[in-house]
């Protein structure tokens, strides 16, 4: 089964290497830890599996645990859950990057934390 | 001077202003206060949508950040780097924001069941008689005084060439 970001409905953006998620309908808001990171920015380019995002971790992280499987699917199932992934019958085009070059952290089981939900935002005259 | 923008990478505030991209006519943001009365009074609902720096025109209503507020000004000035702001209901006050802390512009409003968006003619009419406003308060200030004074003692100065006045006293 494929997963793709809800691009309607989530707006994201990366700070300090971690990303923030706002669910745009319920203004609920999200943090991703690095790897989370990493593997949702995956997820954005292009629809993928588990086992895609899992082949992509091992090729991207020397040191993933055995159980890094069940790690990601967890991870994902997460997201669908909050309604900021959905499946798809839509298949990626190409693979996942194996980003070559880049700076590779160690990893960390990736999590999703829920902050909370904002108010209305409130454009202040004063 | 330098603003310090604190917590600008806390989540909550990141989450903030991704409400700003998102925002559409199903979700508008709430214009609070009356310093863009009449054009935004309080409860008005906007759309805000991000904007690149060159498409920024005099005139445009922008937000922008400020610790961790979101003032919506209007465009009087513009430089390579940043904006002079006014409102629209005081005349007597300006601000600045810096290009980074730029996050969009107002695009549409409601006001009750009434839509008005950038387009629209009333929007166009806002936006000229501000800046016409804003044009004649910084201009009178300047340079009419000056022809004013020099227009009342012009007769004054004629009539002192022709000999008709005693010269002025040296203090």
């Amino acid at each position: 089964m494929h997963y793709r970001v809800v691009d309607e409905n989530v707006a994201w953006r990366v700070a300090d290497q971690e990303a923030v998620l706002l669910h745009a309908d319920s203004s609920a808001y999200f943090g991703l830890n690095q790897t989370g990171t990493l593997l949702w920015a995956q997820l954005a380019e292009r629809p993928l599996t588990v086992d895609q995002l899992t082949g992509w971790a091992r090729s991207r992280f020397p040191d993933v645990p055995a159980g890094v499987r069940d790690e990601i699917s967890a991870f994902v199932d997460s997201l669908a859950e909050h309604d900021l992934l959905e499946s798809t019958d839509i298949e990626a085009a190409t693979a996942p990057s194996t980003a070559a070059g880049e700076e590779t952290p160690p990893w960390e089981s990736p999590t999703l934390e829920r902050f909370g939900e904002l108010e209305k935002l409130i454009l202040s005259g004063e | 001077m330098d603003v310090e923008q604190p917590g600008a990478a806390e989540p909550r505030l990141i989450a903030k202003e991704l409400q700003l991209e998102v925002s559409s006519k199903q979700r508008t943001l709430h214009f609070h206060g009356e310093s863009m009365r009449p054009f935004l009074v309080e409860g008005d609902q906007v759309v805000v949508e991000p904007v690149e720096w060159d498409r920024i025109r005099l005139g445009d209503v922008i937000t922008y950040r400020y610790l961790d507020r979101f003032p919506t000004r209007r465009v009087v000035r513009k430089t390579d780097d940043e904006l002079l702001l006014w409102c629209d209901n005081w005349p007597d006050r300006s601000f600045k924001a810096a290009r980074g802390d730029v996050l969009g512009h107002a695009v549409a409003r409601r006001r009750g069941d009434d839509w008005l968006a950038a387009g629209d003619l009333a929007w166009k009419l806002a936006r000229v008689r501000a800046m016409l406003r804003w044009q004649l308060r910084h201009t009178r200030r300047v340079r009419l005084p000056r022809t004013l004074r020099r227009v009342r003692r012009a007769p004054a100065k004629i009539l002192r060439m022709v000999g008709l006045l005693p010269p002025l006293r040296e203090k």
